[in-house]
Parts: structure tokens; C-alpha cells; sequence
């Protein structure tokens, strides 16, 4: 009934993305200079509630303190904690270089984060304005297309994101063309010709409901395209 | 300066070269100086509904190629004083039409008129996309049926994309020509209504000519059926041109009213 994944309607397909990011990281940042002292008052800050430090990713910021020898106790201290350590920021080469032996990431003092792997990656929007005519594509590889206007029959435009169309939708959708499943499709009036979502598609012929008529909004949900109107 | 129009559909035999026959008689009865070019090249027809073809000697191609003057070219309409046009060869290959000889006879015509009529061909390929190449406004002929509508909206984005306006970030002034439209048809659910193709084409309104037969009879005695007061078709034209010119007119003949014996008898069906 559904039909599968279709490669050629999955435009361009590649076997992995590189993305740059900013993910939410913990800083830690000890006040003392004894590893005991750090360790109780960690214990103490996790029973009142700082569960952050075990499930998201924790950085051991050693800028603030001279911690003089071993950086072990200090990590020690954090994993028998279950403190979700990945990485140590600290300006002295030597516990840099402990910080790797220890299997941990070692970061300058002055770096803030790592910096965007890829800067194209960053998403962007495009918006169109007025109405998509038959014969004519709009495609936005780096985001969502938003279309402030109708998509008219024999009309097609495509996104890696979500497509909104502020408008009737008459003509071709696709959304999520590099495969992201998460991608939605939003319209003021559905009459599609066709819709697809990271490579499953569906046609006008096949599916009754692509002539709703109504505002709403198609998903991907179990591999089937679902629509559900606002 | 000229004002360039084209009348242009996508969709053959909509009704372009009876609208421009018309609208150019109307805008020279208003007292603007008007020629209409004919790209049909190869069909030539603009001359027969202006019942000029037995004056035609030189035609734009001859111009183009250098082996005739504009003046020499252009054919005087013999009821509107202000209205001139340009035809169309029957004879010759439409490659012989460049942009660059399109340019130059616009560019000439542009000093003398007021407003320049391009009569395009059907079609979205070389000929109709010359047609619209240098235009400033576009009158879009349109029947009420699916296929019209769907070659119009094509050739709006064409207008959006391949024409001179489009190149220079300048955007072209849309009217939409509704033609052959007949209220009885859209009352039983035969042709699409007005409303319907507005939606769809999202372009300001200039009018609604009547399906008449006046048209043909019109056609056929080589006088454009703007001429002919009586008619619905030629009041639709007048509005039209009046709304061309920025004037506010209510539309007409578009509500359908089931006709009673009188108007049967005195009307005849016109
Ligand atoms: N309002 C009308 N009522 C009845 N008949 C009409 C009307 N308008 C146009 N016609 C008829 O439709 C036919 C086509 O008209 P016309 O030649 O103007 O179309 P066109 O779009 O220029 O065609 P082409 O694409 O071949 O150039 C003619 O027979 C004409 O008489
Ligand atoms: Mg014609």
C-alpha cells in the first residue's frame, strides 16, 4: 500500500552528514585545591538534585584552581560518581596529556567550544514570496522553504527540512530530501499532486486525503505519511 | 515612452488575437497612439480580424532583416485614427526573428506610440517567449477551463523568469483577461468560475469578455468586435481598457440569469 523509500525521490543520497554544533555541555569548575574536598562536595550537590551531571555531558574546568600533580583523583572522584565526564579544560600541557591517557578529551583554557565542523551546514531558511507556477522547482538544500503564497499544479519544491506553504498546496512537496524523517510538510489548503518525506511518497491517484482542501500538517510516523489538519 | 504589453496565454485559441485586435482599437479610441506587432509568424491573423491583410506589403521580418523601413512597414487602421500595426510574415521561417531586431524595431516604435501591442503565438517556446522579452505589462488570456489556466500559470512564471523585466529585478504588471466566458456553463458546472480562476491565478482582474457570437461575425467581416456597441463582448472590451487605464469599472455580464421570453425575443441571445 505504502510505498518504500524511493532513491530517486531521495535527490541526493549520501552514506553519512557531517554537521557542525554546539552541544549542551556541564562545566565543572572545582574551588579547592584538594581532590577529597571536591569529591565530598560534589557527592553533596548530586543527593540535592544535580542529576544534569549524570545524564548530559560534563567538561572538568581546572582554569579556575592550579591543580599542582595528578589529575587521576579528580577524575576518580567523578566517576565514582557516575559524573558523565568527557573532557578536561586546563592550560598545563601535562595534565592535557594525563587528560588523554585517562581517555578523556583535553581542551585549551581559552577555547570556548569546538568550533562548527562545517560552517554550510549551519541550517538556513529560504522564503519565497508569491506563488510557485506550474513548470517552475524551488529547492532549498540547507533548510526549510517557506512559500509565502500557493504551490500551483505542475508546480515543485523541495527542502532538507520542512515546507511551509503559506497558500494552497497544489502542486509537488518534498520535504526532507537528504533523509530527515523529522521532516514536516505545512499547508493553509492541501490538493497535492504529490508529498514525499525523506523518500516516501505519496500520489494524488493513490490517496484520497492529499485532496482534503483543509489547513494542516503531514508527518512521517511508522513509515507511513500521516496528515492531521490544525 | 512606449508602454510594452504583451497578450500572450500559453494555451492556443483562447482568444489572444481578438482581445489585442480589441483592446488596441480601444485604447485608440481613448486617443492613445497604439500599434500592435503580430509574432505569429508563419500564422499571420492579426491583419485579417483588423481587415487590413489585402494592404499587407512589408511585414515585421522584412523590417527586422533591413529590407524595409517601420514606416514602410506599418499598416494605418482604417477606423481608429491613432492605431497602427505591424504584421506578421506567412512566408518566412520564424528564426528570422532575433532579439536584438525585436530590441531595435521596440526600441523605434517606443518614440512615435504610446503603447505597443505584442500579439504572441501559443506555446512557451522561442516565439512566445520573444513575444513577452521586452514587455512591461502582460495581459494573460484566459478561458474558464483547466487546461487554459494551467498554461497561463506557466506562462506567468515565464514572464518571472525569461523576460527582460525579470533580468533587471523590475516587475511586470499582471492583468488577467478572462475570455469566452459563458455564466450558463459555469452555473451547470461546465466551466470553471471566475472565482475559481482568480484563485488558482492570484492575478489582478481586467475583465470578462462574454462568450458571443458577435465575435465571430466580427472576425469574419474583418472589423475588431470592440467596434460593434451593441454587443456584450464589445462593452466587456470598453471595461477592460478602461480598467487598463487605471478606471474603476464594475464587472459586468458575468451573473447568470435565466433568461425570460422577452429578452429571448429582443436580444436574440447576443
Ligand atoms: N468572446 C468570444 N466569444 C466567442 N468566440 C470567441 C471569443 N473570443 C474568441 N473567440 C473565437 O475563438 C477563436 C480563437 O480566437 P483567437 O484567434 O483570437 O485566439 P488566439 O488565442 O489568438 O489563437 P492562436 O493561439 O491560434 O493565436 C476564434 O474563432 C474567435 O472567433
Ligand atoms: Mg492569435
Amino acid at each position: 500500500m505504502h510505498p518504500p523509500a524511493n532513491d530517486r525521490l531521495n535527490l541526493v543520497s549520501v552514506p553519512l552528514r557531517i554537521k557542525g554544533t554546539f552541544l549542551p555541555a556541564t562545566l565543572l569548575q572545582p574551588a579547592v585545591t584538594q581532590p577529597a574536598r571536591f569529591r565530598a562536595g560534589l557527592a553533596e550537590r548530586i543527593s540535592q538534585g544535580g542529576a544534569l551531571l549524570q545524564t548530559a555531558p560534563v567538561v572538568l574546568d581546572l582554569a579556575q584552581v592550579t591543580v599542582s600533580d595528578s589529575l587521576q583523583p579528580w577524575v576518580e572522584a567523578c566517576r565514582e560518581l557516575q559524573v558523565q565526564l568527557v573532557a578536561v579544560r586546563t592550560d598545563v600541557p601535562e595534565l592535557q596529556q594525563q587528560a588523554r591517557e585517562l581517555g578523556l578529551v583535553a581542551l585549551n583554557g581559552s577555547e570556548r567550544s569546538a568550533p562548527a565542523a562545517n560552517q554550510e551546514e549551519v541550517p538556513r531558511t529560504k522564503i519565497h514570496q508569491g506563488t510557485v507556477r506550474g513548470g517552475q522547482q524551488l529547492l532549498c538544500e540547507t533548510g526549510d522553504l517557506v512559500i509565502m503564497g500557493s504551490v500551483n499544479p505542475g508546480a515543485e519544491v523541495l527542502a532538507s527540512g520542512h515546507v511551509h506553504v503559506y497558500g494552497a498546496l497544489r502542486g509537488r512537496v518534498l520535504a526532507g530530501i537528504h533523509g530527515d524523517r523529522q521532516a514536516r510538510i505545512f499547508t493553509q489548503q492541501l490538493d497535492a499532486e504529490l508529498v514525499a518525506i525523506a523518500g516516501h511518497y505519496q500520489t494524488s491517484q493513490a490517496a484520497d486525503w492529499l485532496h482534503r482542501g483543509v489547513a494542516g500538517c503531514i508527518a512521517l510516523e511508522q513509515e507511513q505519511l500521516v496528515f492531521s489538519s490544525f | 515612452m512606449a508602454k510594452v504589453i504583451v497578450v500572450t496565454s500559453g494555451k492556443g485559441g483562447v482568444g489572444k488575437t481578438t482581445s489585442c485586435a480589441s483592446l488596441g482599437s480601444g485604447l485608440a479610441l481613448r486617443g492613445h497612439r497604439t500599434v500592435m506587432i503580430d509574432f505569429d509568424v508563419g500564422l499571420r491573423n492579426l491583419d485579417l480580424i483588423l481587415g487590413c491583410e489585402r494592404r499587407v506589403v512589408y511585414d515585421l521580418v522584412n523590417v527586422i532583416q533591413g529590407e524595409a523601413s517601420l514606416q514602410q512597414a506599418l499598416i494605418r487602421d482604417k477606423r481608429a485614427d491613432e492605431l497602427y500595426m505591424l504584421p506578421a510574415s506567412q512566408t518566412r521561417d520564424k528564426d528570422a526573428l532575433t532579439l536584438e531586431g525585436v530590441q531595435q524595431v521596440i526600441a523605434e516604435l517606443s518614440r512615435d506610440f504610446d503603447y505597443i501591442l505584442c500579439d504572441s503565438p501559443a506555446g512557451i517556446e522561442r516565439g512566445a517567449q520573444l513575444a513577452m522579452y521586452f514587455a512591461d505589462e502582460a495581459v494573460l488570456v484566459t478561458n474558464p477551463e483547466v487546461s487554459s489556466v494551467r498554461d497561463t500559470d506557466r506562462i506567468i512564471g515565464l514572464l518571472h523568469a525569461k523576460t527582460l523585466a525579470a533580468k533587471e529585478g523590475r516587475k511586470i504588471t499582471e492583468h488577467l483577461l478572462i475570455t469566452r466566458y459563458s455564466p450558463e456553463r459555469v452555473h451547470q458546472g461546465e466551466m470553471l468560475s471566475l472565482e475559481d480562476v482568480q484563485e488558482i491565478l492570484a492575478v489582478p482582474l481586467m475583465g470578462v469578455i462574454p462568450e458571443s457570437e458577435a465575435v465571430l461575425t466580427a472576425s469574419n467581416k474583418g472589423i475588431p468586435v470592440i467596434h460593434d456597441e451593441t454587443c456584450d463582448a464589445s462593452q466587456a472590451y470598453r471595461d477592460a481598457v478602461a480598467r487598463l487605464l487605471g478606471e474603476e469599472r464594475p464587472l459586468r455580464f458575468t451573473e447568470y440569469r435565466k433568461q425570460g421570453l422577452f429578452s429571448r425575443v429582443f436580444k436574440g441571445g447576443r
